[in-house]
């Protein structure tokens, strides 16, 4: 490291020594403190009092604190950041838990005592009891997305992988689905090829799949048809979503696997959608070593694709 | 209005249960349920087509905010009653909805025998409307 030298032709009459102090200060507040040797080192007559050179020191020391004290700021910044971003998934929690379930609790509450108290006809009664029905497994379904969410974010997702076949997986799901499907004259074709075993954690694969498959649902317009297929390709095995829904626009695609994203396409026949389903399923695809992709044409359809890999790295 | 009439009333709201509901409880207390509405514009639509004696609105609501669609019902008639179904308590949020033109609000949120307290006084003042 080179010290601070008096610039030639530096003369220590013209200036009293102000140019040789101010470069050795900027020198040592960049933490060239040896550039103090050469202001001590002058000869006697035209050096510098040692309490100067001292002071130059001091303030020198002082613009490296300043630094350090920079850097903490900027640190301290970024952790303000953050705990902006945490604060404003807290508000979206509390927004959740202000309008998607305080609502239907009190539709609940509202509805049940007036199955208590008052004398209902036949149709109004099925039609609160099938509601309370209704609404308490959304609410469940919700409360379960939350809770897999706050989960993820606070770093304890841990997969409990086991030996089976996703084809099999994928079947068991597709036939719970078509029931709902049904519903809304949806029909449900599949092409589930042999594919061999592989190890994933079963209880969260179903729910990626089920995730995909009721997204399918609740976007697709009646007179559809939901197309699902289970392949080996190379060394992965492919699960493949297609339906012939209004399709997702360009602009939105970045924004479909963060978590409590909404786009501006709305469920068909009035169902919930709180945005945290596809954030969850990335979330699992991500943590098999696999990936989900999605491609969507407005006014034609939208496919999801998931691929893990048949061997997965310990 | 005549005491035997029932009054006819519209729901906008993007709850369905909310919508099950008060659907329920207003028909209990003898009004006619003219159509519903799961968001602003298509409550906006019904409102012109039905001209109901009574408008349940939502505030918070996708594709028109209750807000709006009160201010579109008011402009297609100044005399419409529309009562507000709220989420939010406090008194300023209240105070501008009234100021808006909104006859009336109730919180959704409130104990059931109140809410249909309110609802009841509410269906018995749009009765005795000569």
């Amino acid at each position: 490291m080179k010290a601070a030298e008096p610039e030639s032709g530096f003369s220590m009459a013209a200036d009293g020594g102000r140019s040789l102090l101010l470069q050795t200060i900027q020198s040592i507040s960049r933490g060239h403190f040896d550039a103090l040797d050469t202001l001590y080192a002058l000869p006697g007559e035209e050096g510098i009092a040692p309490e100067v050179a001292e002071l130059a020191e001091s303030i020198g020391l002082i613009l490296v604190r300043l630094e350090a004290r920079d850097f903490h700021i900027e640190l301290a910044a970024e952790a303000e950041q953050r705990l902006q971003e945490l604060n404003a998934l807290k508000d979206k929690y509390l927004g959740i838990a202000a309008h998607d379930l305080r609502n239907p609790l009190s539709s609940i509450r509202g509805m049940s005592q007036m199955l208590i108290e008052m004398d209902l006809d036949k149709d109004t009664r099925k039609s609160f009891l099938e509601s309370i029905n209704r609404v308490s497994n959304q609410m469940l379904t919700l409360i379960n997305d939350l809770l897999d969410v706050s989960v993820i974010e606070s770093g304890g997702f841990e997969l409990n992988l086991t030996e089976g076949n996703l084809s099999e997986l994928v079947d068991e799901r597709a036939g719970i689905a078509t029931v709902n499907a049904q519903q809304k004259k949806i029909t449900l074709s599949t092409d589930l090829q042999d594919v061999p075993n592989c190890m994933f954690d079963t209880e969260r694969f179903r729910q990626v799949v089920d995730n995909l498959l009721t997204n399918a649902i609740k976007f697709s317009p009646s007179d559809t048809n939901i197309h699902l297929t289970c392949r080996e390709i190379g060394t992965t095995i492919e699960i493949a979503v297609s339906d012939q829904g209004p399709g997702i626009p360009p602009e939105e695609i970045d924004k479909l696997f963060g978590a409590f994203e909404t786009l501006s396409t709305r469920p068909t026949g009035g169902e919930k959608s709180t945005g945290l389903g596809l954030s969850i399923a990335k979330q699992i695809v991500d943590s098999h070593s696999g990936e989900i992709e999605v491609e969507s044409k407005v006014g034609i359809g939208t496919t999801f694709v998931v691929r893990i890999p048949v061997k997965q790295q310990s | 209005m005549n005491g035997d009439i029932k009054p006819r009333v519209i729901l906008v709201d993007d709850d369905e249960s909310i919508r099950i509901w008060l659907k329920g409880l207003l028909v209990a207390l003898g009004c006619e349920i003219a159509g519903e509405a799961a968001n602003g514009r298509d409550g906006v639509e019904l409102f012109k087509k039905e001209r109901p004696d009574l408008v349940f609105l939502d505030v918070q609501m996708p594709e028109l905010s209750g807000d709006l669609a009160l201010e579109y019902i008011l402009a297609a008639d100044p005399d419409a009653r529309v009562i507000l179904l709220t989420s939010v308590d406090s008194s300023r949020f209240i105070y501008e909805r009234m100021e808006a033109g909104a006859h009336y609000y109730l919180s959704k949120h409130a104990p059931p025998d109140e809410f249909k307290a309110a609802l009841e006084e509410q269906i018995n003042n749009l009765k005795q409307i000569p």
